[in-house]
């Protein structure tokens, strides 16, 4: 258990009634003391977990699935205690946050697999090591097709007591089961075009006009109106204003990201990735950035061509198009000053012609 | 000759504007004008596999209506991780339709697997060119073994010709797309995702070790100063969708009485009632660190990441990265602040990090 307590004594400012001023810091400071009294031995657990953060199946109307959920120790000093929860969540925003309900009266959704889940409710890991955990989903026969989601939450330790600020870390794994049959799926596409982020995906916009850097991304967004989350797949196309493919983006979902039921989803995909393959804990983690696309100013249309479909159920498309300009900062300054020049030699061979030059030579036809 | 001379000049800048204008519709008609291009695609297109898990030998029904009455004399059925015809194919981890059979079929019918052209990712359907009818048509593949790749969707793009070995030109096309899911996660080759995380009063970037005590006496809370205290935490992942984590939990309180938290970025102000937290280093008062380690696209949320700036509330977004993140470490730093007139009491409240992977 984390526990990292705070102990605040407040100190009361009232002039009046001094007696009772002093009755408050006594009774303060005792239960501080006893606070941290109790506080100290209960420090040992541990806060290093790790945790598979999704897990995805396809479990037929009927059918029992099984299967092991993978829980480490990180600390190799302390054991690890977690209890075991399973929570409802949905979408957090465009993106794919996903937002736990994690209140204890919080209403089942219609999509939650806790009513068809067994799990453990606790789980001790030793320190170091790591432990699977056994756990099983039964979907009933009469459930109807669709997508099924809900969250495992992994809290280490309980929560702090009395007198003080405790800090608990959890872990949260995301479960998605899809139930094969015949679902009704529909993806509208709401918004497509060039995204523009400072912190390669994390928040960022649509840009029509992009004048401070060359957009690094394109993102379209798609309602699920549908009653399956959907993974969609495609490219886009993306040409300059001489109709000159610039680049085709094969894998416009690389993240394998999903459009839950009702949600407007988000999907971003870099113009050009760079990959670098490194190392997470002794595990392959192939590290993706958005480079450098290298856009020339001027004016961009991308093409969208997005299929999704569940296995047995149609296959859908939409498509899009979308155009945006990049006009740098410098390339405006330069169609300024070369337009003013222009003007400015107009101006000049006009004076000129028409002999209102600044020599003050007349046009010989006018001075007869 | 000088009045036309003079006429001439007269007319200079109307001149400039039709020549502008004519300039500008140049421009427009090659800024504007998009490549018209019609594609005839084949209708309620739809694959069916029998069994989805990864490796598995199972059948494929492929399912489609004719959009064009033409003479068809060949299905062509590209096996791709990419369903757009136009781009490179390929082919799916794991996937073989060498062994194919056409088991079955309805609709259009009459055809066989022309086994000149089959490969592992490729099956040529043939028959003696005949009209096509725009009617549902069903093709039963028996006999495939499926991609091992879960974490992506593949693809068979279809295309019909006159021909009968897909050869010359395409009367219709349209792609079937579907994903190998898991019932258990058996395959040992792909490299599981996992999310790491740690939390303490110090932690090392890998989270291998966590140090500190159960608590941090941050004195008596007085209106003259700001109260404050840190902790740490470390999260790494594999996974391509990234992470976000949340903080969650009520603002110190005693009873009802509670230390407000600033809704928004706000500076640290003695004397008036404050809880909040950020992830970044801060002089005023000086408290924090910015966070470390290799991945920067894992970052504080925008609120969090303002030096001497402080905010909370329940359910927030602290840190979180878009896509697979190497381990980095976030400080979070705490203050409180009162004003002359806070009730006595204990204040306290229990703060939950909650790390999650993102869909």
């Amino acid at each position: 258990m984390v526990q990292y307590c705070l102990y605040l004594n407040v100190k009361m400012v009232r002039e009046k009634d001094i007696m009772k001023r002093i009755v408050s810091y006594l009774g303060a400071a005792f239960a501080v003391l006893l606070l941290c009294i109790n506080a100290v031995p209960v420090s040992a657990d541990s806060a290093g977990l790790s945790i598979t953060p999704r897990k995805n199946y396809t479990i037929s109307p009927g059918q029992t699935v099984t299967d092991k959920l993978t829980v480490g120790n990180l600390n190799t000093s302390t054991d690890l205690n977690l209890t075991l929860k399973m929570i409802d969540f949905t979408f957090f925003d465009q993106s794919g946050t996903p937002k736990l309900m994690l209140a204890d009266n919080a209403p089942t959704t219609t999509w939650s697999l806790k009513p068809f889940t067994t799990l453990p409710k606790t789980v001790t890991v030793p320190k170091g090591s790591t432990k699977t955990v056994n756990f099983t989903i039964t979907i009933p026969k009469t459930q109807g097709a669709g997508s099924y989601y809900s969250a495992i939450e992994y809290a280490a330790g309980g929560n702090g007591s009395g007198g003080q600020v405790g800090l608990n870390a959890s872990g949260v794994s995301l479960v998605f089961v899809s139930v094969p049959g015949i679902v009704h799926e529909n993806m509208t596409l709401q918004k497509f075009g060039a995204y523009q982020s400072p912190d390669n995906g994390v928040t960022g916009s649509y840009v029509f006009i992009a004048t401070k850097s060359e957009p690094r991304q394109l993102a379209f967004t798609l309602k699920n109106s549908g009653n399956v989350a959907e993974n969609p797949a495609g490219s886009i196309v993306l040409k300059n204003m001489l109709g000159h493919k610039v680049t085709t983006i094969n894998n416009i979902n690389s993240g394998n990201s999903l459009a839950l039921l009702g949600q407007s989803r988000l999907f971003l995909t870099c113009i050009k990735t760079t990959e670098k393959t490194e190392q997470l804990e002794g595990q392959p983690a192939k590290t993706t950035a958005c480079a450098n696309p290298g856009l020339m100013p001027g004016r961009y249309t991308a093409n969208l061509d997005v299929f999704y479909g569940q296995n047995g159920n149609q296959t859908k498309e939409v498509t899009g198009t979308a155009s945006f300009w990049y006009l740098p900062v410098w390339f405006i300054a330069a169609v300024i000053i070369i337009i003013l020049l222009l003007a400015y030699l107009i101006y000049r061979v006009y004076r000129k012609l028409t002999g209102k030059g600044s020599n003050g030579l007349k046009f010989a036809g006018k001075r007869r | 000759m000088q009045k036309l001379k003079w006429a001439l000049l007269w007319l200079l800048p109307q001149r400039l504007v039709g020549l502008q204008v004519v300039v500008f519709l140049v421009i427009g008609l090659i800024v504007f004008t998009q490549p018209a291009s019609a594609v005839t695609r084949f209708l309620n297109r739809s694959l069916m596999i029998y069994n989805s898990a990864p490796g598995a030998t199972t059948k494929y029904v492929v399912t489609f209506t004719y959009n064009t009455v033409d003479t068809v004399g060949s299905i062509d059925m590209l096996f791709c991780n990419d369903p757009i015809p136009t781009d490179p194919c390929h082919a799916p981890a794991g996937l073989d339709v060498s062994h194919a059979v056409l088991a079955d079929q309805s609709g259009e019918t009459g055809f066989s697997l022309l086994n000149s052209a089959t490969t592992t990712n490729h099956l040529v359907l043939t028959r003696t060119p005949t009209t096509a009818n725009s009617i549902e048509s069903q093709y039963v593949l028996t006999g495939i073994v499926n991609p091992t790749e879960t974490l992506h969707s593949f693809a068979i793009r279809l295309s019909d010709y006159s021909s009968t070995d897909a050869s010359g030109s395409l009367i219709d096309l349209g792609s079937v797309i579907t994903q190998i899911e898991t019932t258990v996660l058996t395959l040992q080759a792909q490299v599981p995702p996992m999310l790491i995380f740690c939390l303490n009063n110090v932690v090392d970037l890998g989270c291998d070790t966590t140090q500190g005590l159960s608590y941090t006496d941050m004195g008596v809370l007085d209106p003259n100063t700001t109260l404050t205290a840190s902790s740490q935490m470390a999260i790494g992942t594999n996974a391509s969708g990234g992470y976000v984590v949340t903080v969650n939990g009520t603002p110190m309180a005693a009873g009802t009485h509670v230390l407000t938290p600033p809704n928004k970025p706000t500076v640290s102000a003695p004397g008036n009632t404050q809880f909040g937290i950020n992830l970044v280093a801060n002089t005023e008062p000086k408290v924090g660190s910015d966070p470390d380690g290799d991945s920067t696209n894992a970052i504080a949320a925008p609120n969090y990441d303002i030096p001497n700036k402080f905010m909370y509330k329940d359910g927030d977004i602290v840190a979180s990265a878009p896509n697979v993140s190497l381990m980095r470490r976030f400080t979070v730093s705490y203050i409180a602040n009162t004003d002359p007139k806070l009730h006595a009491g204990v204040y306290t409240t229990t703060l939950t990090f909650i790390c999650t992977g993102r869909f």
